[in-house]
């Protein structure tokens, strides 16, 4: 989030935040706004807050932790099953439901996931965790398993209404947006916490040099682990929010593409950073829709969309490796020109770079002294 | 019994498919150290490349010029787009290549549509099954098996005989070291690329003739090769081999001995293998502890 | 022969010379003496072409040097021993010597440099098939020594020799350095936080302080040097 610096000023754009967030299902009916916020958008914001869930989650273990997952749609779809199943089979009372769901993707996540996590690199990780997201919906097929999951059929909700305090004043849509925002909002403060704390700079040591972090008397282990268990608490919750705002989940609801999505939502957002993944939220809510728009003008646009978003990835990882994020703090703190010069010096960096191969950047650390002397590195991007 | 050797061989037949597509991961990731998630994107867009070519020319110029331009494509990509993430996170270098993943599969389909093209078998591959006592091999599965095979002492020679090759594999050991006893590691890392994306060609044409070439159609291979390379050892080219006919006998059995009341479990299967194979022995059968890199 | 001219240089934002101007004649050995960080890795990996200068000129043989790639650097016959030896650990000791000699194009030449080098460091003669990651810390500094022979340097850029080693392995280390500048007339830039064993070798000598150069004299006076004693002498 943007750093203000009076508190005044700070608490003026968190009200005015606040009270957007409160007022906006109600937008539609006001005189002025109705022309351009339709009851659709509702839908839409609801969906944000879920993505926003989403884009945490893999940014607290991709971002500041440096693990790389591909398979997030995974946990999201387990946390949805889950919620699914206590809810649907067990009448387990839905929020309950989706608590449960969480507390069940993060222990399976840290402990299943995260403990074998801890002895394999980069590489190897996404290796495995492709393979998860790539056979989960066989698995929730298999027979045995099928019973709970139903199968290729899915799971829907059949009668979700408003709790009887809430039903005079709140439709059904209304009531979602405001039990998945205040959701959202809440474990967004908790998630910026987190991150500000000791274990956000345990989690930003590992990834910038596990090395490094064990000599700075990182536990490495525990905190792999914990970010696997985080991370994964957050998945399950939006997988539950998601469940319920979809009213149905099906072994294909998400899959490897969408965490390609999740992927491409946090880098063009910005890694490591709570304005980058709600930029990032922002991403995968309209993504659909600027693809259908784009396509009233350029008609292929649909036809390439794996294009765009793989070109996005790579321009953004080369050009901006912070993101929109980034941009917006270069933005803050050097002007418009700043943003410009730093994006002009990396170009031109990366043309020297193709015309010949540059050294490791930096002198290897000669022996563990002097590894230790020296501070972490600032990686690729810095935690906002 | 004749079933069960029956079932083995091809299941070594369709293991080849998985080992020669592993070979080219194992490749690049040797000398570069990058694990390169496009590669069946890679392959499969240059199949389609030497599809077109062959509407207008014979089999084998069209596979060896498709060769050709996989590995002038793969030397670009390297230079272009890869060097600058080279010497940063495991994490950049990923998410580079699931860019270049989309890409080429967004690429493939707006240039030649969801069609399944028909595609071969071509040549000395096409024909009758080779039999032994009631137990048959496809012609083509024996053709992939003896590529796969030629390819895989191709890069024996070049890397364990030859001068160019000690130095590539001195640049994916250490590059620091390399630049001082004056290997241009940018040439290396340019020709790594070129090398795998050519033998990725070979694997695209080799497989294309078994399933048939559509944009989906490696994609449902790349699995099975990763699973075939972690399981191998992500740096060992025999490793990729052997295990790429482990993961298609394995495969296989599931198949046939499976009840059918559990459904289809071949990609659980998968998934299983690279999970044990990474808590067991995370550097594969034949891998080697890579160096611990700060 | 190498003749450095206020030389600055940094990785990123960090500094590491700034201003470091240094004369290696023919044949020569001169010491770079500093505290960890002071910019001795640094000077060396300016002439070798890890680090390009941002400014001052690098001069080898009267050609400017610090534009230039590090393969051809070593082409033109400066050899760096970096720090820590970075030798190729996977690959046997032959392979690595042969590399040592990657640039050249004489195979018979090769042949009797790598028997050249078993002659100074015998041990690498007997473990010659071994894995070199196996050899011993003493060992993997030969290794690193003989494979920057195997490019027929005419200077020689030595990181740090001593590091991690005993008292008495460093000794003969040194011995070999000077016998091999003696019959191989090479020149040898050495960077040692060792001063004592450095200044024994050499004839010259440059103290560096946060990149920069703040004296320089004969290494016989900089022995008698009062600052010098008390800073890495220790008596």
């Amino acid at each position: 989030m943007p750093s203000f610096q009076l508190p005044v000023a700070r608490v003026f754009w968190l009200g005015l935040l606040g009270a957007v967030l409160v007022l906006f299902p109600f937008f539609h009916t006001w005189p002025l706004l109705d022309g351009y916020v339709t009851q659709f958008r509702t839908f839409n914001a609801t969906m944000f807050a879920v993505w926003l869930l989403v884009v945490l989650s893999m940014n607290l273990l991709t971002g500041y932790s440096g693990q790389i997952s591909l398979g997030h749609a995974a946990v999201v779809l387990v946390g949805a099953f889950t919620t699914a199943i206590f809810s649907q089979r067990f009448n387990v009372p839905l929020p309950l439901a989706i608590a449960l769901a969480g507390l069940f993707t993060g222990v399976v996540g840290g402990v299943v996931i995260g403990i074998p996590a801890v002895r394999l690199s980069g590489p190897y990780l996404a290796i495995a965790t492709f393979a998860l997201v790539l056979s989960l919906p066989q698995i929730l097929k298999i027979g045995g398993i099928n019973n709970y999951t139903h199968g290729a059929l899915g799971i829907g909700i059949h009668d979700l209404q408003p709790p009887g305090f809430a039903d005079r004043f709140l439709d059904k849509s209304e009531w979602l947006y405001y039990t998945t925002m205040a959701t959202a909002v809440f474990m967004t403060a908790v998630f910026w916490n987190i991150t500000h704390s000791r274990i956000g700079r345990a989690f930003v040591a590992l990834r910038d040099s596990e090395i490094g972090a064990e000599q700075m008397g990182v536990n490495v282990p525990f905190y792999k682990a914990l970010a696997f268990a985080l991370s994964s608490f957050y998945a399950g919750i939006a997988g539950g929010l998601f469940f319920m705002v979809q009213a149905f989940v099906g072994p294909e609801s998400l899959g490897f593409f969408d965490s390609i999505l999740f992927l491409v939502a946090i880098v063009i957002g910005g890694l490591a950073s709570v304005l980058g993944s709600v930029l990032g939220a922002l991403f995968l809510t309209f993504q659909v829709e600027a693809i259908t728009r784009l396509g009233d003008v350029f008609s292929q646009a649909k036809n390439l969309r794996g294009v765009i978003y793989g070109g996005a990835l790579v321009i953004v990882m080369l050009l901006f490796p912070r993101g929109f994020a980034g941009a917006v703090q270069a933005f803050q703190s050097n002007g418009p020109r700043g943003v410009w010069r730093s994006i002009l010096a990396r170009l031109s960096s990366l043309v020297e770079l193709a015309k010949s191969y540059a050294a490791p950047r930096g002198p290897a650390p000669a022996s563990p002294d002097e590894a230790r002397r020296q501070p972490p590195g600032p990686g690729g991007s810095s935690a906002s | 019994m004749q079933e069960f050797a029956q079932q083995t061989l091809s299941g070594i037949a369709s293991g080849s498919l998985f080992a020669i597509v592993a070979l080219a991961i194992v490749l690049i990731y040797r000398s570069t150290s990058v694990l390169n998630f496009a590669q069946g994107e890679m392959a499969m867009f240059t199949t389609f490349i030497a599809w077109s070519f062959m509407t207008r020319m014979d089999f084998w110029p069209a596979f060896i010029l498709a060769i050709l331009v996989a590995a002038a494509m793969g030397a670009a990509l390297e230079r272009l787009v890869l060097r600058p993430v080279e010497n940063a996170p495991p994490l950049n270098s990923v998410i580079v290549t699931l860019g270049l993943f989309t890409i080429f599969n967004g690429l493939a389909l707006w240039i030649w549509g969801a069609q399944p093209k028909g595609f071969g078998p071509f040549s000395v591959f096409k024909g009758d099954a080779i039999c032994a006592a009631d137990v048959c091999i496809g012609r083509l599965n024996v053709g992939i098996l003896v590529v796969s095979l030629i390819v895989m002492t191709v890069l024996y020679f070049l890397f364990q005989r030859t001068t160019l090759g000690l130095a590539m594999r001195a640049t994916a050991q250490n590059r620091l070291a390399s630049q001082l006893v004056g290997i241009p590691v940018g040439n290396m890392l340019t020709l790594g690329w070129a090398l795998s994306a050519g033998v990725g060609a070979i694997a695209g044409v080799m497989v294309a003739q078994s399933v048939s070439l559509t944009t989906s159609s490696l994609f449902a291979i790349l699995l099975y090769a990763f699973a075939a390379a972690v399981l191998g050892g992500l740096n060992s080219p025999p490793g990729a081999i052997i295990g790429g006919i482990i993961i298609g006998v394995s495969k296989n059995y599931a198949a046939t001995y499976v009840p059918s009341g559990v459904g289809n479990v071949d990609l659980t299967l998968a998934f299983v293998m690279i999970v044990i194979v990474l808590m067991i022995r995370p550097t594969g059968l034949l891998g080697r502890p890579p160096a611990r890199r700060v | 022969m190498l003749s450095m001219r206020d030389v600055h240089a940094s990785y990123g934002p960090v500094l590491a010379l700034r201003g470091v101007s240094i004369e290696v004649p023919a044949k020569d050995i001169v010491a770079v003496l500093g505290a960890n960080g002071a910019g001795k890795s640094s000077t060396l990996r300016a002439v070798s072409g890890l680090v390009r200068p941002s400014h001052g000129v690098i001069e080898f043989d009267g050609r400017r040097i610090d534009r230039l790639a590090p393969e051809k650097i070593v082409q033109l016959g400066v050899s760096h021993v970096p720090e820590a030896r970075q030798i190729f650990s996977e690959l046997t000791v032959m392979e690595n010597l042969r590399l040592g000699a990657y640039t050249r194009r004489d195979a018979g030449g090769v042949k009797s440099d790598i028997d050249r080098v078993f002659g100074y460091f015998p041990v690498l003669g007997q473990r010659h098939k071994q894995e070199a990651g196996l050899l011993s810390g003493g060992e993997q500094q030969m290794l690193a020594i003989g494979r920057a022979l195997m490019a027929k340097p005419r200077l020689l850029l030595l990181d740090e020799p001593s590091l991690g080693l005993a008292p008495l392995l460093v000794r003969e280390i040194f011995d070999i350095v000077r016998t091999i500048n003696a019959s191989e007339g090479l020149a040898i830039l050495i960077v040692e936080q060792d001063a004592k064993a450095a200044l024994a070798i050499a004839s010259r000598g440059y103290v560096l302080e946060t990149g920069k150069v703040v004296l320089e004299d004969s290494a016989a006076r900089l022995q008698e040097n009062e600052d010098v004693r008390r800073s890495y002498l220790g008596y």
